[in-house]
C-alpha cells in the first residue's frame, strides 16, 4: 500500500448526490466524497459536472447524471444562485440535463439540481464553483487538517483569492498507514511512554504522537515516508531511546529498549562544593538519560544507552539564584560506568535586594518579581576534557510584607520585570548592574491603557477580540492580555510601561490584524483597521476509494511565518457530515490596476 | 229519418304557458365564495314547440332582510343558454327564472331555487421553531420559541372567504412557571415569541375565527429542558489520561488548542454567517507549574490555544495545562465537582461530554 502526498483537485469539479439540509453556506462539493444516504434504497441519484472554475463573463457549463434505477422521462429542475441571488441560465439539452450560466461578478456560485426520473425523485445535488475576482490577490496558509480517523494529520498549502467569496479545491488527504506498535524494556516488559515520530523530511508538519499503555502498546496513524522514532518512559524509569530512520510500516513493531549503563558525576558550585537538589540529564548519543537530583554532596547517577555525551541540562535548586544550564551540541567524550560526569557552576551568587514601591511611593507586598539574564559562560562539564556551558538565569521572588524582594543571584547583569500581585502596576528593567549593597528601591508604575479601535473601512466592529502578547523580556511565561471591543469598537488592554507586545485584533467573525509595538504607552495604538473578511468553502475526502472527510478540523496558518506567529490560528471550522466546512477568512482584495 | 240540425265544432287550441324547469349545471352539494353559479332551463316544459325566451334573475337574500331584493345578475337567453352567478358573498342565492314562449305565454318557476353559501373557516396551523437539543424534541430552557401562524389558505388576515381573521392565544404553563418571569410576546400580526422559565411541558393555543362563526383551533405541546453543557470535542493534541507531551526547548513553543466544542447554541468554531441566536463558548485555563500540587487560573486569559514556551522552564519540568469550558447558561452556574487532580471531569457522569482536559507537558 503506496500512497503518497495530499491530491488536490481543482477543476472540473464533481458534486456527490446528497444536498446539504441547511441550504446555502456550506455545500461546497467537490470531486470526492460519498454522502452517507447515498445507498441501495435511492431509486437514482444525482451528481453534477463542472467545466471548471473561470473569470467573471465567463461562461460555466454544468452537467448532471443520473444514476440510479429509476426509469422514465427525465425532468430537471435547475437553481443557480450567488450570495442567495438566484441567476440566470441557459438549458443546453433536451431532456435539460446541461446547462450554462454566465457569472456577472466574482463569488461561489451554487448550483442546485433536482431531478424526476418517470415516478422517482432523485436526490439532488449541490455543487459551488467559484469565480475569482478580476485582479484577485491570492493570500497563501497552510491549512492543517486533523481528520476525524482515517488519516493522520497533514498539512496542506492553500490559496485564498481576494475579491469574493472563494471556492477551495477539494483536499483529499492521503490514509497513510496505521503503525501499532510494543515497547519492551531489556527485560522483555512493556513500558508506558511517549512515543513521537518526527518525519525526516524537513519540510514535513508537525510531530505524529502517541501514548503506550502499561503493556507498552501503542498505536499511530503516520504518512508514508521515514520516521526517526522517539521513546521516553514515563516517571523517568528508563532513559528515553531513538529509532531512527524507520519506514512508516516499521513504526508498527515491537521496539526495544537496549540495555541501559548508569553513568555517575556530581555537580559543584563555583567554589566547588556539591550541589545538593539540582536535577540533571544527560543526552547521551542523542537521546535523553533518566533523570536525577543531586544527593547532599553533588553526586548523581542517570541511566543511559549510549557511550558519547551530547548534552545536558542541570535546573539548580530552586531560589538558589543560580542559572539553568543546557547544552544540546557538546563534543561527544565517551562516557562509561567508570565515567564522573563533573558540572561546575562559573560564578558565585550574590545577594540581590530590592525595595518595591508603587507609583505614589508606597511599599508594594507581594509584588512579583522576575530576573532574568542569558549567559554565554555560566559553567563547564569535564569528562576528561572541559568544555563550556551557556545558561539562563530566571529567578522568581515575591515580596515580603515591607515591599522588599530578597534572592541570591549570579548574573551581575540583567533584567527585571516586576508586576505587583494586582496587576495594576509594573516595571521593566533592562541590564541592571545588580550589587550586593546598596539596596536598590524600585517604583512601579501604572499599567498603560492602551486604547485600541477597530473597524472595517471606517465602520466600528463590536466583539473584536484583542490579544496583547508580550514579547522580549515579558516573554516567555508572560499570559497575553486579551479584552474585547465595545460597539463603538473601542477597547483598552492594560500593558506594561516599556514593554514589548505583539497586538493582534481579530473580527468576530474571522480576519485578523497584527500590530507590534515595542514601547507601551498611551496612545501608541491608532485605530486597527481590520480587512474586510470573505467565505472560504471547502471539502475534505480521505483515501481512495474516497471517503468523506466528516468531523476533519481544519485550522488555517500563516503559511511562511516563524516563531509564536507560525502558531497563530486565522481561521478554524470543523468538517460537516459531508466534509465539506466554510470558514470567514481576511479578504487578500484585489489588485486595483 | 230525421236528421237533425247540422253545424261544425270549431275546436280552439289553447297555447299553454310554458312549465320553467331550471337544471343546476355545476351541483356539487356545497357552494362558497369563488365558485360559480351555472343553470340552464333545459328542463323547462311546453305543450308545443315553441321558441321559448328565458329571463333570469339571481337575487341576493340579505342578512337580516325580509326578502331576497338585491338583484345581483339578470339574463335573458334561450333554454340551452347557461345562467352564470358568480358567488361574492355569504348571503343566499334565489333564482328565478322566467319562460315565454312566442305567443307570450309566460310562466315563473313553480318554486323559488334557493342556493345557500356555505362558510370556510379559517385554516392555520402553528408552527413552533427554535434551539432544541441536538437529537431530541426538546427546547432550552431559557431560550425563545418562535410560534408563527401558518396560514393554509388565504392570508394571514383574510381567510379564503376574504373574511377577516382575529386571532386568540392562550399559554398553558407548567405550575411552577412565575409569570413575571417568562415572556409571551406578541410579534406583530404573526405570531409570538415564548422565552420559558422552567423546564416541563407547554402548551400554546391558537383560536382562528371569522364573523360568520368559521373557527379554527391549534395547539402545541413544547416540551423544555435545561441547556446541556457544551462538550470538549477536539484537541490538539490529544490529552492523555496519564502520559506527558514532550515539548523541547529545540523546538521553540509549542501550542495546546481547543479544535472543537460541540454545543447546540455555543459551538466552537462558531457559526461564519453571524446569527444572534448563537453565542461563544468560552475558556478557562489552568497550569499546574512544576513541583506544585494544585492548579493556578490563568487570569484574563480566554483564548482557545495556549501556548507553552520550554524557555519559561527547566529540562525535566512536568506541568499540566487544563482548560475548562463553559457555554451561555441562564440559570445557576454550573460547577465542575472533580477533585483538582482529574486531568478529565464532565458535569454528567458517563456521558462522554468532558468540561474539562488537561495535557500532561514534560520539558526538555
Amino acid at each position: 500500500m503506496k500512497r503518497t502526498g495530499i491530491y488536490l483537485l481543482s477543476l472540473a469539479l464533481v458534486a456527490s448526490c446528497g444536498a446539504d439540509g441547511d441550504g446555502y453556506g456550506n455545500t461546497v462539493d467537490g470531486g470526492a466524497g460519498n454522502d452517507s444516504d447515498a445507498g441501495a434504497n435511492i431509486p437514482c441519484s444525482l451528481s453534477l459536472v463542472s467545466s471548471g472554475n473561470t473569470g467573471v463573463g465567463q461562461p460555466i457549463e454544468m452537467t448532471a447524471i443520473v444514476d440510479g434505477d429509476a426509469f422514465g422521462v427525465q425532468d430537471f429542475t435547475w437553481t443557480v444562485d450567488v450570495g442567495g441571488a438566484i441567476q440566470n441560465y441557459t438549458v443546453l439539452a433536451d431532456p435539460a440535463d446541461r446547462i450554462s450560466f454566465v457569472p456577472q461578478e466574482a463569488g461561489a456560485y451554487r448550483v442546485l439540481v433536482e431531478a424526476v426520473v418517470g415516478s422517482d425523485s432523485c436526490t439532488p445535488s449541490t455543487l459551488t464553483v467559484g469565480v475569482v475576482a478580476t485582479g484577485a490577490r491570492i493570500a497563501s496558509y497552510r491549512m492543517r487538517v486533523v481528520a476525524a480517523s482515517g488519516a493522520p494529520m497533514q498539512d496542506v498549502p492553500i490559496d485564498v483569492y481576494g475579491g469574493a467569496d472563494s471556492v477551495l479545491p477539494v483536499t483529499v488527504l492521503a490514509p497513510g498507514d496505521v503503525a501499532s506498535g510494543r515497547i519492551l524494556d531489556s527485560n522483555g516488559v512493556g513500558v508506558a511512554a511517549y512515543v513521537r515520530a518526527r518525519l525526516r523530511d524537513s519540510t514535513a508538519p508537525a510531530d505524529y504522537e502517541s501514548f503506550s499503555d502499561s503493556a507498552g502498546d501503542f498505536s499511530m496513524r503516520l504518512p508514508e515516508g521515514r520516521f526517526d522514532i522517539l521513546v521516553v518512559p514515563q516517571n523517568s524509569l528508563a532513559p528515553a531511546a531513538i529509532f531512527a530512520d524507520r519506514a512508516s510500516e516499521e513504526v508498527g513493531t515491537t521496539l526495544n529498549l537496549a540495555v541501559p549503563t548508569t553513568l555517575s558525576g556530581q555537580v559543584l558550585d563555583s567554589g566547588g562544593t556539591g550541589l545538593a537538589g539540582a536535577r540533571v540529564s544527560l543526552l547521551v548519543d542523542g537521546a535523553r538519560t533518566t533523570e536525577a537530583t543531586t544527593a547532599a554532596d553533588g553526586t548523581f547517577s542517570v541511566s543511559a544507552t549510549g557511550a558519547s555525551l551530547t548534552g545536558l541540562s542541570v535546573a539548580p535548586p530552586p531560589s538558589s539564584g543560580m542559572p539553568s544550564l543546557r547544552a544540546e551540541s557538546l563534543s561527544g567524550q565517551s562516557v562509561t560506568a567508570a565515567s564522573n560526569v563533573l558540572i561546575r557552576f562559573s560564578n558565585p551568587s550574590i545577594a540581590a535586594a530590592v525595595d518595591i514601591t508603587d507609583s505614589t511611593g508606597a511599599a508594594v507586598a507581594n509584588a512579583q518579581v522576575e530576573w532574568r539574564a542569558d549567559l554565554a559562560s555560566a559553567g563547564t562539564v569535564n569528562v576528561g576534557a572541559v568544555e563550556a556551558l551557556s545558561g539562563t538565569l530566571r529567578v522568581a521572588a515575591t515580596a515580603d510584607g515591607t515591599g522588599r524582594v530578597q534572592s541570591p543571584l549570579v548574573a551581575r547583569t540583567s533584567n527585571l520585570v516586576v508586576r505587583t500581585s494586582a496587576g495594576n502596576e509594573g516595571r521593566i528593567l533592562r541590564d541592571v548592574p545588580w550589587a550586593t549593597s546598596p539596596i536598590s528601591t524600585l517604583s512601579l508604575q501604572t499599567l498603560v491603557s492602551v486604547p485600541v479601535q477597530a473597524d472595517v473601512l471606517g465602520s466600528a466592529i463590536g466583539g473584536a477580540k484583542i490579544e496583547a502578547t508580550p514579547m522580549g523580556e515579558l516573554a516567555p511565561q508572560s499570559t497575553p492580555t486579551v479584552a474585547t471591543t465595545a460597539a463603538d469598537g473601542s477597547a483598552s488592554v492594560g500593558l506594561i510601561p516599556g514593554g514589548a507586545y505583539l497586538i493582534s485584533v481579530a473580527h468576530p467573525t474571522g480576519g485578523q490584524h497584527a500590530q507590534f509595538i515595542t514601547n507601551a504607552q498611551a496612545g501608541s495604538v491608532g485605530p486597527v483597521s481590520l480587512p474586510g473578511t470573505i467565505l472560504a468553502e471547502g471539502q475534505i475526502s480521505i483515501g481512495s476509494p474516497l471517503e468523506t472527510g466528516a468531523g476533519a478540523q481544519v485550522r488555517l496558518f500563516c503559511d511562511d511565518c516563524t516563531g509564536a506567529d507560525r502558531e497563530r490560528v486565522h481561521a478554524s471550522a470543523v468538517a460537516d457530515s459531508t466534509g465539506r466546512f466554510t470558514f470567514r477568512v481576511a479578504d487578500p482584495g484585489v489588485d486595483p490596476n | 229519418m230525421a236528421i237533425g240540425a247540422g253545424g261544425c265544432f270549431f275546436t280552439e287550441v289553447v297555447n299553454e304557458a310554458p312549465v320553467a324547469g331550471i337544471r343546476v349545471l355545476n351541483d356539487d352539494g356545497q357552494h362558497f365564495i369563488g365558485d360559480t353559479l351555472k343553470f340552464d332551463a333545459t328542463k323547462t316544459v311546453d305543450d308545443v314547440t315553441n321558441r321559448l325566451t328565458c329571463e333570469w334573475q339571481a337575487r341576493i337574500c340579505d342578512t337580516g332582510a325580509t326578502g331576497c331584493t338585491t338583484i345581483v345578475d339578470t339574463m335573458i337567453g334561450t333554454v340551452t343558454d347557461a345562467f352564470e352567478v358568480p358567488v361574492v358573498g355569504h348571503e343566499r342565492i334565489e333564482i328565478q327564472l322566467r319562460v315565454t314562449d312566442e305567443l307570450g305565454a309566460t310562466r315563473l318557476q313553480p318554486d323559488l331555487l334557493s342556493v345557500d353559501i356555505q362558510n370556510r373557516p379559517p385554516d392555520v396551523k402553528l408552527q413552533d421553531t427554535g434551539s432544541k437539543e441536538g437529537g431530541t424534541d426538546s427546547y432550552i430552557l431559557h431560550r425563545p420559541i418562535n410560534l408563527v401562524i401558518d396560514v393554509q389558505g388565504g392570508e394571514l388576515l383574510k381567510d379564503i372567504d376574504g373574511d377577516d381573521v382575529t386571532y386568540t392565544w392562550n399559554l398553558f404553563a407548567p405550575p411552577n412557571s412565575d409569570v413575571n418571569v417568562r415572556s409571551f410576546e406578541e410579534v406583530g400580526d404573526e405570531g409570538y415569541i415564548l422565552t420559558p422559565d422552567v423546564s416541563g411541558t407547554w402548551e400554546v393555543e391558537l383560536i382562528a375565527e371569522d364573523a360568520f362563526g368559521g373557527r379554527d383551533e391549534e395547539r402545541v405541546t413544547l416540551f423544555v429542558g435545561p441547556d446541556s453543557p457544551p462538550c470538549l470535542e477536539a484537541l490538539d493534541p490529544v490529552p492523555d489520561p496519564i502520559g506527558y507531551y514532550l515539548v523541547e526547548s529545540t523546538d521553540g513553543p509549542r501550542s495546546f488548542s481547543v479544535l472543537s466544542v460541540r454545543d447546540v447554541l455555543d459551538p466552537f468554531p462558531g457559526p461564519v454567517v453571524e446569527d444572534p441566536a448563537f453565542g461563544e463558548s468560552t475558556f478557562r485555563w489552568f497550569l499546574r507549574e512544576p513541583g506544585k500540587s494544585a492548579f493556578t487560573e490563568i487570569t484574563n486569559y480566554t483564548a482557545e490555544s495556549y501556548t507553552v514556551d520550554p524557555l519559561s522552564y527547566d529540562p525535566g519540568d512536568l506541568l499540566e495545562l487544563r482548560v475548562e469550558v463553559a457555554d451561555r447558561v441562564s440559570g445557576p452556574t454550573r460547577e465542575l465537582g472533580c477533585a483538582d487532580s482529574a486531568r478529565a471531569c464532565e458535569l454528567v457522569a458517563g456521558s462522554q461530554c468532558y468540561q474539562r482536559q488537561t495535557w500532561g507537558v514534560h520539558i526538555q
